[in-house]
């Protein structure tokens, strides 16, 4: 019974139902002191209630431990036996801890491997890092845009090639918002992604490590993360995708870096442009975001490739970013190197380990969901 | 009513104050009742609370900016677009096709090349598979060849078999470049031909040119780098001290009488292959390693693939060793692609479709990859194609 799950939503609302009664029922008899015992109670259960039901919407604390453990518990989600399930049409959803040795951050990541993956070990695979928004995680990927079946689909049906797909939490606490930067004095949130994280990947997963098979996809706040990460290391991403994303961090990264270098805007009118693609989508409706998007695409230019998607109606929400997620997906993946074999004189393919990670999901059955 | 504006806003604190004020005031009322009234009112004050504060949330966050978005689905499957068969598509099936499942080469004479200022037609070699896929189209490798290469028909088709064979599919073309052809000819008109005649993507390419060309070949990248995001420079064997700045070197263009090579050579590649970001590695270290990539833009990925003395001087005969050069160049510029693929779930406006207003739409079996038994079968056109 995790703080996401349903369960909780309906104790803390029967809870708020409960104070409501008892007050009404047994106020006569009350003392003053107990009255107000109780009108806290109705005032406690009501919050409760309510945040229990942002917390479903947003998978900000998928599990107790992320809620008052260390950040983002290493030992968050239950471990479900792992499934031996054909992996030829579904891929796998695979939970692995990342010991930031740069850093210093240790967070769980959340990887999909694609259909196949087990069965080909001399391939080498594209990769595509998640990014969640703020307030989230990337457990709003695995649940709510239901990103597996998204992306089985996507690939059983030839629009996107076979790629490993990285969801790492790009914050230490659920708390910190890092807009995927270098915190001074903070968490070195953008070590973690450009550095930790890729290091992580070639020395446990089948994958390419040269930059035209990078890529980045993000929705919110990670979106910006997703454009700031590839505008400011093209040499590790090759296109970066972003849902709904900003022009500016949003937050104080200091040495007034926010209005600098990690203002996109300025960024583009200021510093070298590299040559990478961008895919930026947004509602006509999400006023903010369409103003950055709109911003960023009036500042770029050559080298820069940018492609835009406006979706009419929906908002700055999860059914926005779902309906964007197939064609961003698709997108990145014409933008990308294709999946190769490893030659046959490196020693890599007998380097390469078979996943160690908990398996969570073998198949994208809706019952399949990395928590509960 | 806006969602997002304030007179909802100002309904919802009124109506909150309203049941807060009805509950007290029935508080001590309505007999029995009251224990019904009480919790209910209790309850709705509570909401209408939530309610508001939520309004004010989504009205700074913007979440639901109207009505609509509150009852929207999302559901973007269903619909894809077709991806239309190259104009030539039918002219290459007629010709038997495949026959080998190798991939097959022609010369290709769209209408207008010879303004091109090319010496030749270009060559054009569709991979394997490419009549059996009619639902995908495919990256394009560009090739530059200059004359000075020694670069055959026959061998240039070999490279591009065993590129396909060891990397995968991706429609090769080979243009015979002449001093006088312009990179505006190799970033947006031949593209547009070869989108016209073949299933290919729009974008993410890759360049293959001898180093002798890197002046042409880094100016078509400068100025497409979307298109070509990808460089590889082939440099002649046995010539240390020739210079990758865009000199021709010298006499490197004995026309190499070759056999066509038809096994692969893929087995043995040139040691010094090797992928890098920005600097075009200096492949030997006595080289001066001042080339003109120093003027492409960070993202842009290069190589050079050069040919080794040692391996092309002593075991292999002259023309096997440039071909294998060639093959590794078209292999790691292969990699650089995307594969084939079927035409994007589409966006609100990017859409894949080429040519929607040219000709009738044939919808080809959206969705799957697979091959279709009643595919089209377009005319080649206006196009001549010998």
């Amino acid at each position: 019974m995790s703080p996401d799950s349903l369960a909780i939503e309906l104790i803390a609302l029967a809870a708020t139902v409960v104070a409501a009664v008892a007050l009404s029922v047994f106020w006569a008899g009350m003392r003053r002191w107990l009255r107000a015992v109780v009108i806290a109670a109705c005032l406690l259960s009501l919050t409760a209630t309510t945040l229990v039901w942002v917390n479903r919407q947003v998978d900000s604390y998928p599990t107790w431990a992320s809620l008052f453990g260390s950040p983002a518990d290493a030992g968050a989600g239950p471990t479900q036996p792992a499934r031996t399930a054909s992996a030829a049409t579904a891929g796998q959803i695979v939970r692995f801890t990342v010991a930031g040795q740069t850093s210093g951050i240790t967070v769980p990541m959340w990887v999909y491997l694609p259909p196949g993956y087990k069965d080909s070990p001399a391939t080498r695979y594209p990769v595509i890092e998640a990014l969640h928004g703020y307030p989230s995680s990337p457990v709003q990927w695995l649940k709510a845009f239901d990103v597996a079946a998204v992306l089985n689909r996507e690939i059983g049906s030839g629009r996107m090639a076979p790629t490993v797909v990285l969801f790492p939490y790009q914050t230490p606490k659920p708390t910190i918002d890092t807009e995927c930067a270098n915190l001074v004095n903070g968490p070195q949130a953008e070590t973690f992604l450009t550095v930790d994280v890729p290091a992580f990947v070639r020395d446990h997963l089948a994958v390419r490590t040269d930059p035209a098979a990078w890529g980045l996809i993000g929705y919110s706040a990670g979106g910006y993360c997703a454009t700031q990460l590839a505008l400011r290391h093209p040499a590790q991403f090759a296109a970066a995708a972003s849902l709904s994303g900003y022009a500016t961090p949003g937050i104080v990264i200091g040495n007034n870096l926010e209005h600098t270098e990690y203002d996109l805007v300025w960024r583009l009118k200021h510093l070298p442009i590299p040559a990478v693609s961008l895919y930026l989508s947004c509602a006509k409706t999400d006023r903010e975001a369409m103003r950055a998007t709109q911003e960023l695409a009036k500042a770029a230019h050559a080298p820069l490739s940018i492609t835009l998607a406006y979706i009419a109606g929906g908002g700055h929400n999860a059914g926005t970013w779902e309906a964007m997620e197939a064609p961003a997906f698709d997108w990145l993946s014409n933008s990308l190197g294709r999946p190769i074999s490893a030659p046959a004189a490196s020693p890599a393919p007998s380097t390469i380990p078979p996943p160690k990670g908990t398996l969570l999901a073998g198949s994208p059955a809706p019952t399949d969901k990395p928590h509960n | 009513m806006s969602l997002t504006g304030v007179p909802l806003f100002v309904c919802a604190v009124l109506a909150t104050a309203a049941a807060l004020a009805a509950t007290v005031l029935v508080w001590n009322r309505w007999g029995r009742l009251r224990f019904v009234l009480r919790p209910f009112g209790v309850l709705l004050t509570e909401a209408l609370l939530v309610v508001s504060v939520g309004l004010v949330v989504n009205r700074s966050q913007q979440f639901y900016p109207n009505w609509a978005a509150l009852t929207q689905t999302s559901n973007s499957t269903g619909t894809t677009y077709a991806v239309h068969a190259g104009g030539l598509d039918g002219w290459l099936r007629d010709q038997g096709g495949d026959v080998s499942d190798q991939g097959s080469a022609f010369p290709w004479e769209p209408a207008g090349w010879t303004d091109w200022h090319l010496a030749g037609a270009p060559l054009v070699f569709t991979p394997a598979g490419y009549l059996k896929h009619t639902g995908w189209r495919y990256p394009t490798l560009l090739v530059l060849d200059d004359g000075k290469t020694g670069w055959t028909t026959q061998s240039e088709t070999a490279a591009a078999r065993s590129a396909g064979s060891t990397v995968g599919p991706a429609v090769v073309v080979f243009a015979r470049i002449t001093s006088a052809t312009s990179p505006a000819t190799l970033t947006s008109v031949l593209p547009a031909a070869l989108a016209h005649d073949l299933r290919v993507t729009d974008r993410h390419w890759a360049l293959v040119a001898p180093a002798a060309a890197a002046g042409l070949a880094d100016k078509t990248v400068a100025a497409a780098p979307g298109r070509y995001p990808a460089l590889a420079l082939v440099k002649p064997a046995g010539r240390p001290a020739a210079k990758p700045t865009g000199k021709k070197p010298p006499a490197t263009k004995k026309p190499a009488t070759k056999k066509p090579a038809t096994k692969k050579p893929a087995t043995k590649k040139p040691a010094t292959k090797k992928p890098a970001t920005k600097p075009k590695p200096p492949s030997k270290p006595s080289h001066p390693t001042k080339t003109t990539a120093t003027s492409l833009p960070a993202g842009i990925i290069t190589t050079t693939v050069v040919e080794t003395a040692l391996t092309t001087g002593t075991t292999n005969p002259p023309g096997t060793a440039g071909q294998n050069a060639l093959a590794s160049a078209l292999a790691w510029a292969c990699g650089q692609t995307p594969p084939p693929l079927a035409a994007s779930t589409p966006a609100a406006t990017s859409l894949p479709v080429y040519h929607s207003h040219h000709r009738a739409k044939r919808p080809t079996p959206t969705g799957s990859g697979a091959p279709s038994a009643g595919a089209p079968r377009p005319r080649g056109g206006k196009r001549v194609a010998r």
